[in-house]
This record gives structure tokens, C-alpha cells and sequence, in this order.
């Protein structure tokens, strides 16, 4: 009578015994095959929500190349009232000095920005204006009415972007259009507004807003911009100064073009900010490095990593693979504990049999290799089990874990929120709506293994006890 | 056949208290043995050392000449020994025909139909056994391994007084006709008494 002849009588005729060991290796098996799709699934999903998410730079004025220009204006002058590189200095009758800059001396160039949106690997771009305070001519603003408005710009704010939908803001889902659409590059004199703006004034899309040059509300030049959407605010954005022209509410998109109007610097833009996306997040560091190499005035700008939400992202499913590698040493550990002991328990209850085996010649070898068949075959049945259940309850993890990091995100999101407008570090919406987990040939060998490898530790750990026992000692312990 | 040199045994924890004390003895095949004894007095010692069980602490076991630690126990008591237990020490999960195949390589149904063990109960569970069928049943077994000892320790003591006048015939008769060397241990003078030698075993000594 051969090994595999009695390992499979021993299961098949002690049904209570296998059946206990058996649901123990296929809850240990299900375990182990969801930890190592859910492992899978997040490399794919963390990947995917980078490429998603994009990984971006911005570009900014560097203050201290702005200090030093602004002194070296005042040298230029030698201590004279005077304007020189869009710096104007007037000497005030108290004898103090005031300093005022153009547009044009804090602007981003547009040349620069478009020199570095042609770099191989940047995928598109984004030009955002300064918020600009403006009057508003043929509507009202929303004011609070319990705040005192003498210190405020008493005016509206603009903004102008290239393309809307890469607004800061409207990435981040502070701000959601749903009437209307959205400004793009191809417009001119249009702009959107908030839905309380709206609402306060009865403008409907198609309206025609008027604006001109807050310092010279009765005598400078009317614009007007047409209303072609109207967003919601789903989180207030903070103002960047105080004061109610700042106010959520009050913040106006146009198109880029044209805040400097009714600024009274028509042709004199304010671009604040350049935001470039790169193509693929995976060679970010070499388009960094290559845009780095570009012909511009680089000490006029600052260069910013953009990659924070993306970044996070990364870090939260970073703690997902993390996760997922604890559930993995969690089951395998516990698994083998647990099956050891289940073993253990058994060949107690069988150390008659090993005492018979013994006497009548059979090695220790053999036994322990009939031990090792048996959570062999246990082992098979239970994986052909799992692989069944694997796709559903490995999707049951991956959702749970994948749900939980994006409720995290969510927390983490409402306790920021609102704080990204203005002058905030630009962040981007993500959404992750489920985890695809899917059980490949690459899963099952790797589960069968894990599985193969638990069950081993197992049973060679208990059949020390066969192996240190003399089978004298064993047959005085069956009489 | 089955020799014992100069054998001794204590256990390494009193190694004051000689269970076994330079004992000599050469057992022949074709002769039924009984050896005696009070409890205690290393019957079941004597018959792990013949079985391979366990290893004198002196002195040598040899088979046909060679000591069984060059052959090797397992070899020992696979290809030179059949054990008969008290309590049978069949496998429980396996038919009579099953645990006689553990044995050996022989015909487990002819062994079975010679020890009186019909057709139907050979298919059975042997937990479902009488205590007599199933001593027959681990008889058959160590006939299986046509090994050319048998022990056989209290092969009687769970049986009832036919059955193990049944049994003791059967051991007769595999010494006289089968020409096994059948040593038995027991503490029952009336078993000892239908073996062609009675052997005593009195505080380490082997006397005949």
C-alpha cells in the first residue's frame, strides 16, 4: 500500500478531520490570493491614477529676482522721481518713496511659457492671470453686510485662464460648472460666474457684463464680457486678501485675455502663473530635466514641482500596497500558525497509527511524506476552491482597501479645502471609483506557491514532534 | 537465528536500576517461545530490543550473524520481525484487507480467509471487529511481511479463554509447520505453558 493510497483513505474515511483542516487552508488560501491581487491591483491602480491625476510643474515670478530688479530700477533713476522697465518711483511729500510696478514687470513672459509648453514630453499647458480687482458697472457685487467696506477694493475679482478647465480651482473641485460651459482658448470677452452672482443679479447666460478701471470708476472705458457659464461653488475658496472684492463669490472667470482691460492695461497682461503637464508621469524627472535645459530667463522664474495630490495619491496607495503586503504576511503567518496547530492537533490523534507504522518498518521518512501528501491534497482542494471564489472576494478586499484610502483622501480634502485659490499650490481632482482585480496565471502561481510554501512550513513543523519522538516512546504511549 | 550478546539496558536517568544485566540467549526458528515475568521485570524492554525499538546500552542483537544496527532497525523490522500487539495497533481508518496489505506484499484476502476472517467482514471497518477478529486481523498482518520472527506482546491479554486458545494454536502452528521463530511475552503461566521453551526473566537475567 502506497503513500498517496493512504493519504487518500486517511482524508476521504476521517471526514470530520479533513473537512476542519480543509476550511482552514481555503479560508488561508481565499486570504492569500486577494492579498496578492490587491497587491497587483494597486501597482496598476497606483500607476494609472498618476497617469489620471497628471504630474505637473508651475511657473511663477521669483521674488527675489523681483527685489532685485526693483533696486536695480532705482539705481537707474539716481534717486529721481521716474518710471524705467515698468517700475515707476515718486518721491511722496512726507519723503517717503512709493514704488509701483506694470503689469509688464511682473508678468510672465509668454514667449518663456511658450518656449517650455514646445518641450518634448509636456503634454499641454495652462496661463492663469492674477486675480484683478475690477469694477463692475451693470451688476452688484455680493457683500457681507455686517462687514465694514471702506478699507476694500470695493470691485470684483478676474481671472483669466488659457483654458478654464485647467483652472487650479476648477482641478482641485473647489468650483464645478453644470450651466454653461467652460471658457476656453478660443474665446474672447466672456467669462463665468457664481451661482450666488448670478443668482443676486438675475443674469442668465448670454448676459452681458460690464466692468471698467476701479481707480477711475466714473471716466475709464466700459468692457464687457459675456456670461457663457455659471459655477457652483462645492468649496469656498479662501481669499487671497481681505475684503469682500476677493470673496468666493466675487471671483469672475475670463477668458485670459481679458482682466487687463478693464484694468485699464489693455495689452499689458498679468500672467501669474504657467502650469505644464507632462505626458507620462513616468518620465517626469527626465522632463524636468529637459525642460530645465530650455533658452529662458530662469532666474526670472521660479520652477515648482506640481505633483502634490499626485504625490499623496501615490503615498496613499503606497500605503495600500503596504497594506495588502501586511494582509499577505498577516495570512501567511497566521495560516501557517494555525494550520500547524490544526496538524499538530491530528497527528496527536494519530500517534497510535505513526506507532504501528513505525513497528511494522516504515521510516520516518515515509510517514512524514505521507503527512506532507495529505496537507498536499488538502492544499489542492482547497486552491481549486479559492481560485473560484478568488475574482469576488479579491475584488471584496481590493474595494474595501482601495474605499478606505479614498475616504482618507476625502477627510483629508475637507479638512483643505478652499485652500488652494489664489496663490495656492495648484492640486488636482482625483476620483477612484473601484480597484479592477483580476486573478491572472501570474496570481495563481503566486498564490499556489504562497499557499504550497504555508502548507510545508506547517506540516514539517509539526511532524517534529515525529521526528524527535523513539518509536519505543511512542509504543509505550499506546499501550 | 536471533541472537542476543551480552545485553544490558538501564535507563540513562537511573542508571542505578539494571533492567536488563548482561543477558545472552539464542532463540531458533521453528520453536515457539513465552517469556515470563513479573511486571516490570523488562519483558516489554527485552522485546523493544529484539523489535529493533530501541538499543541496548550494551552488548549487540544479531540476525543470522549481523548485528541489526549494521542492517539498519527499519530494515530490521521491516524484513526480519512481525509485531503482535495487546491492543492489536491496527489502523483505524482502514479495511482488514488494507492493514493486512501494510504488512506485505502477500495475499492479503488467502491470509485473512486462513486466520477465519470471512468475506464480508474483510471489507468492513476493522474498529468494527471483534477484539479476537482483530488480533487475527493484526496476526494476518505480520504474517504478511513473511518475516521469520514474530513477537507477540500479550497477544492474549484482551481475549477471552477460546479465543486465545484460537490464537496460541495459530502461533503453534506457524512455529512447527511455518518454521517462524514465535517468541511470546506474557505474564500468564498457562500461555507460557503451551510454548516449547518458557524463558523467565528475573531481575536482568534471562533464565530458561
Amino acid at each position: 500500500m502506497n503513500i498517496l493510497e493512504l493519504s487518500i483513505h486517511c482524508l476521504v474515511r476521517k471526514r470530520t478531520k479533513s473537512i476542519l483542516l480543509l476550511s482552514v487552508v481555503f479560508v488561508t488560501s481565499c486570504f492569500i490570493y486577494a492579498g496578492w491581487a490587491c497587491k497587483s491591483a494597486n501597482v496598476q491602480t497606483q500607476t494609472e491614477g498618476k497617469q489620471a491625476l497628471g504630474a505637473s510643474f508651475r511657473m511663477e515670478e521669483n521674488e527675489a529676482d523681483r527685489h532685485d530688479r526693483t533696486a536695480e530700477a532705482i539705481k537707474k533713476l539716481g534717486g529721481q522721481n521716474g518710471s524705467v522697465d515698468g517700475s515707476h518711483i515718486e518721491q511722496l511729500e512726507s519723503g517717503d518713496w512709493m514704488i509701483s510696478h506694470d503689469n509688464s514687470f511682473e508678468t510672465l513672459q509668454m514667449e518663456d511659457i511658450e518656449t517650455l509648453a514646445g518641450q518634448e514630453g509636456i503634454a499641454e499647458y495652462n496661463v492663469t492671470t492674477a486675480n484683478i480687482v475690477v469694477n463692475p458697472v451693470n451688476f452688484v457685487r455680493i457683500e457681507d453686510p455686517d462687514v465694514d467696506q471702506h478699507s476694500d477694493l470695493l470691485g470684483v475679482s478676474l481671472r483669466g485662464n488659457m483654458e478654464m478647465r485647467l483652472d487650479f480651482d476648477v482641478q482641485n473641485g473647489n468650483i464645478e460648472v453644470n450651466e454653461g460651459r467652460m471658457i476656453t482658448s478660443e474665446d474672447k470677452d466672456v467669462c463665468v460666474i457664481s451661482r450666488e452672482l448670478a443668482e443676486l443679479n438675475g443674469l442668465m447666460i448670454g448676459d452681458k457684463l460690464e466692468f471698467n478701471d476701479r481707480k477711475k470708476r466714473e471716466t475709464s472705458k466700459v468692457y464687457s464680457a459675456e456670461i457663457v457659464g455659471v459655477y457652483d461653488t462645492i468649496h469656498k475658496i479662501t481669499p487671497i486678501m481681505y475684503g469682500d472684492s476677493y470673496r468666493s463669490e466675487n471671483i469672475i472667470m475670463t477668458d485670459l485675455r481679458f482682466p487687463e482691460k478693464p484694468q485699464g492695461c489693455e495689452g499689458d497682461p498679468l500672467y501669474q502663473y504657467a502650469t505644464f503637464w507632462v505626458e507620462n508621469v513616468d518620465e517626469y524627472d527626465t522632463v524636468k530635466e529637459q525642460i530645465k535645459k530650455a533658452d529662458i530667463n530662469w532666474k526670472r522664474y521660479d520652477f515648482l514641482d506640481n505633483t502634490g495630490m499626485s504625490d499623496t495619491m501615490a503615498e496613499n496607495f503606497g500605503d495600500l500596497d503596504e497594506m495588502s503586503s501586511m494582509i499577505l504576511i498577516l495570512v501567511s503567518v497566521s495560516g501557517a500558525v494555525i494550520i500547524s496547530l490544526v496538524f499538530l492537533f491530528w497527528l496527536k490523534s494519530r500517534i497510535h497509527e505513526i506507532g504501528v507504522f513505525l513497528a511494522i518498518g516504515k521510516s520516518k521518512v515515509a510517514i512524514i511524506a505521507q503527512m506532507m501528501l495529505e496537507g498536499i491534497l488538502i492544499g489542492c482542494i482547497s486552491f481549486t476552491l479559492a481560485t473560484v471564489c478568488a475574482p469576488v472576494l479579491s475584488k471584496g478586499v481590493a474595494d474595501y482597501l482601495v474605499g478606505y484610502q479614498v475616504k482618507q483622501q476625502e477627510e483629508q480634502r475637507e479638512a483643505e479645502k478652499g485652500m488652494t485659490g489664489g496663490a495656492g499650490v495648484a492640486e488636482y481632482e482625483s476620483e477612484v471609483v473601484g480597484v479592477e482585480t483580476k486573478v491572472t496565471g501570474k496570481i495563481i502561481l503566486l498564490s499556489a506557491s504562497s499557499i504550497l510554501g504555508v502548507i510545508f512550513i506547517a506540516v514539517s513543523s509539526s511532524c517534529m514532534l515525529v521526528v524527535v519522538q523513539k518509536p519505543k516512546e511512542i509504543l509505550s504511549r499506546m499501550s | 537465528m536471533l541472537e542476543l550478546k551480552n545485553i544490558s539496558y538501564y535507563y540513562k536517568s537511573q542508571k542505578d536500576k539494571t533492567i536488563l544485566n548482561h543477558v545472552s540467549y539464542e532463540f531458533k526458528k521453528g520453536v515457539m517461545y513465552a517469556i515470563l515475568g513479573s511486571s516490570g521485570s523488562g519483558k516489554t524492554t527485552l522485546l523493544s530490543l529484539l523489535a529493533g525499538l530501541d538499543v541496548p546500552v550494551d552488548g549487540t542483537v544479531c540476525v543470522g550473524g549481523e548485528d541489526i544496527l549494521q542492517r539498519g532497525l527499519n530494515a530490521h523490522r521491516k524484513d526480519n520481525m512481525s509485531l503482535v500487539f495487546q491492543n492489536y495497533n491496527l489502523i483505524d481508518y482502514l479495511t482488514p484487507v488494507e492493514n493486512v496489505r501494510l504488512g506485505g506484499k502477500a495475499d492479503a484476502e488467502k491470509l485473512l480467509e486462513q486466520m477465519g476472517i470471512d468475506q464480508l467482514q474483510r471489507k468492513r471497518n476493522v474498529m468494527q471487529l471483534s477484539g479476537g477478529q482483530q488480533q487475527r486481523v493484526a496476526i494476518a498482518r505480520a504474517l504478511a511481511s513473511k518475516a521469520p520472527i514474530l513477537l507477540a506482546d500479550e497477544p492474549t491479554g484482551n481475549l477471552d479463554e477460546d479465543t486465545a486458545n484460537e490464537i496460541i494454536a495459530i502461533f503453534q502452528n506457524l512455529a512447527h509447520e511455518q518454521e517462524k521463530c514465535v517468541i511470546v511475552v506474557t505474564h500468564s503461566r498457562e500461555l507460557a505453558e503451551q510454548a516449547d521453551y518458557i524463558l523467565t526473566l528475573k531481575k536482568g537475567k534471562l533464565e530458561e
